[in-house]
């Protein structure tokens, strides 16, 4: 007598029942979806196999059951089966909700040296100290930031351009580093910045408390310099200046860079990547053009449809892998965001793709008036004349700001599972809902969904990537899965700003 | 301005299914909906003065199927999505419900 049972008695029972999934007819072959669980996990499958499989029609013992199952979209009887790996993948992917805001941004100053035709925070003139944060605010805003509970607290000094009140970057670091001495929380210091004027003096003190800082480079010297001009025409040169001296002092990994995408821009996606690898970067930012601040202003002149910017991204990301395979590492961290949600269930930094909504719940800013904003845009909007989302200013507790009729609009419209047509889209456990872009673009913090510019972008991004994904031979596929692979905490902390 | 009339089977298909369908068109062409006994009719129109496209029947028919497909999934599943994002969230609730 067999010391084991027959095969048949492990043979799953014939019905099955369904587990929320999701699925998106795939644009480049629509008899197949993209099927996914409600944790994220995917595969691709016939809409035929779709078909039954809604139907009860596919046999628990075949291998698509069997992928299925493992995908947490299916469950052959409850006696066999544990629900706990699906609860785990969750709680993974939404982890970002347990801690509370972990980004915190200081705007300083809003002086600025610069007239960016797309600045997206209305900077003033360099001699405008008005516009520079008071002593009585950074310290009330110090002691808000030790009331929120996350263990690790990112703090982003921002603008303008913060260099202009480094003084006042000093008072408040060192008043956090004394807090902390009783608080023990987990500091790091970011300083984005042009890096236009930088001194040693300033490097001693930012090496000094581990200082990260994030500068923006928009491409060769033609076009930064078009994008971003000084009376001196020399914004090129004193930003890589400024890039040179900071690694010089915090390494080579101490100073990260982000591009804008102007009209002009789209024209030169090779000329954008073959500068930041000239300068020893290993990881690009390609961000179009926000709706806020000085862009909507001038939004005929540099802005752009979302399709144009998709066709920018698809040649970005070809000479992208040119450079990957001619032997120099380069990733672009949009693309690694979002593989990163494709290929793990980890959480992420990047505000802007949560759901629930990161605006509130994952940043705050602390604006240099003392006012409080659950995000940089919503801080752009304040300054455009419309504080819809203000949360309330830093002499308040959190816990009003939290109750604040702004938070109360960001719930409403910020959990993208319960917004008309994303609760149906197949992208959703991987994507956010973004509800203060939607109020700028559209009115609404809900939104218009089909002809949201945020839905239309990040749906094409996925959908590229998936593409490009599934035609790739190996060596891409592995190049692109390595993208994915959760980065180090300073690019976290750029795509957390970005 | 060019218009197409499709006239849907409400035995076939719920209100719920053609409006969700009908939704996905709304950021390139007008749409109408109006119910007349039995059936329903879309009526699409152009909003920039151009010309339909000759699959929009074809395109809006399939999607009506994969809302349908939806639906049923989503009467089968919603119980349940519920209770296991309960389950999997329960820390992130808030322990004082003022805060």
């Amino acid at each position: 007598m067999s010391r084991f049972r027959a095969a048949q008695s492990f043979a799953a029972p014939p019905d099955y029942r369904l587990l929320p999934f999701r699925f998106r007819r795939l644009p480049w072959d629509e008899a197949r979806a993209f099927v996914s669980s409600m944790a994220g996990d995917w595969l691709l499958m016939p809409m035929q196999d779709v078909q039954r499989l809604v139907a009860h029609q596919l046999p628990t013992d075949s291998p698509l059951f069997a992928d299925l199952e493992a995908r947490h979209l299916v469950v052959a009887g409850t006696d066999r089966s544990s629900l706990a790996p699906l609860l785990s993948q969750i709680r993974s992917r939404k982890s970002y909700l347990l801690g509370g805001p972990a980004l915190h941004i200081f705007v300083v100053s809003l002086r600025c040296h610069h007239t960016c035709s797309y600045c997206q925070v209305s900077r003033q003139e360099t001699t405008a100290t008005t516009f520079d944060m008071a002593e009585s605010h950074a310290e009330q805003a110090v002691e808000r930031l030790f009331e929120w509970p996350s263990q690790e607290l990112t703090i982003e000094f921002q603008g303008g351009e913060p260099l202009l009140n480094f003084g006042q970057v000093k008072a408040i670091t060192r008043r956090i580093v004394e807090r902390n001495r009783t608080a023990g929380r987990t500091l790091r210091f970011v300083l984005a910045s042009t890096l236009h004027d930088l001194t040693d003096a300033q490097l001693a003190f930012l090496a000094e408390h581990g200082f990260k800082l994030s500068t923006s480079l928009d491409g060769p010297e033609w076009l930064h310099n078009a994008n971003r001009p000084r009376p001196s025409k020399d914004s090129y040169r004193r930003t890589v200046d400024g890039i040179e001296l900071g690694r010089r002092w915090l390494g080579e990994d101490g100073v990260s860079a982000l591009t804008t995408l102007t009209r002009q821009s789209l024209e030169v996606p090779e000329a954008i990547i073959d500068e930041y690898r000239k300068l020893g970067f290993h990881s690009i930012s390609l961000r179009p053009l926000s709706p806020y601040g000085f862009a909507t202003r001038t939004a005929r002149r540099t802005g752009y449809p979302t399709e144009d910017f998709l066709a920018f991204y698809r040649r970005a990301f070809d000479h992208l892998l040119a450079v990957n395979r001619a032997g120099y590492a380069m990733d672009e961290s949009y693309a690694s965001l979002l593989l990163s949600q494709l290929f793990t269930s980890f959480g992420h930094g990047y505000v802007d793709l949560r759901s629930p909504s990161g605006a509130g719940l994952g940043a705050v800013i602390y604006d240099y008036d003392g006012r409080v904003y659950p995000s940089d845009e919503a801080r752009m909007l304040a300054a455009m004349g419309d504080g819809a989302f203000a949360l309330g200013d830093v002499s308040q507790p959190i816990s009003r700001w939290l109750s604040s009729p702004a938070m109360v609009r960001l719930l409403e419209a910020g959990v993208a599972e319960a917004l008309p047509t994303c609760a149906d889209c197949a992208f959703v456990p991987m994507c956010g809902a973004d509800p203060i872009e939607h109020y700028a673009r559209q009115g609404d913090p809900v939104g218009h969904r089909p002809s949201s510019d945020f839905c239309r972008r990040n749906m094409g991004l996925f959908d590229f990537l998936l593409q490009r994904y599934e035609a790739a031979d190996g060596e891409v596929q592995a190049l692109m899965r390595s993208w994915a692979v959760p980065k180090s905490s300073m690019e976290e902390i750029t795509d957390a700003a970005a | 301005m060019e218009r197409s009339q499709f006239i849907i089977d409400r035995t076939l298909y719920s209100d719920d299914v053609i409006v969700r369908a009908a939704h996905r068109y709304t950021n390139r062409f007008g749409v109408e909906l109006r119910s007349q006994n039995e059936n329903l009719f879309a009526l699409f129109w152009s909003l920039d003065g151009s010309r339909l496209p000759d699959d929009l029947w074809a395109a809006f028919s399939r999607d009506l199927l994969d809302e349908r497909l939806r639906a049923v999934v989503r009467a089968e599943t919603t119980g349940l999505q519920q209770e296991l994002l309960r389950a999997a969230l329960n820390q992130a609730i808030p322990v004082d419900a003022h805060v």
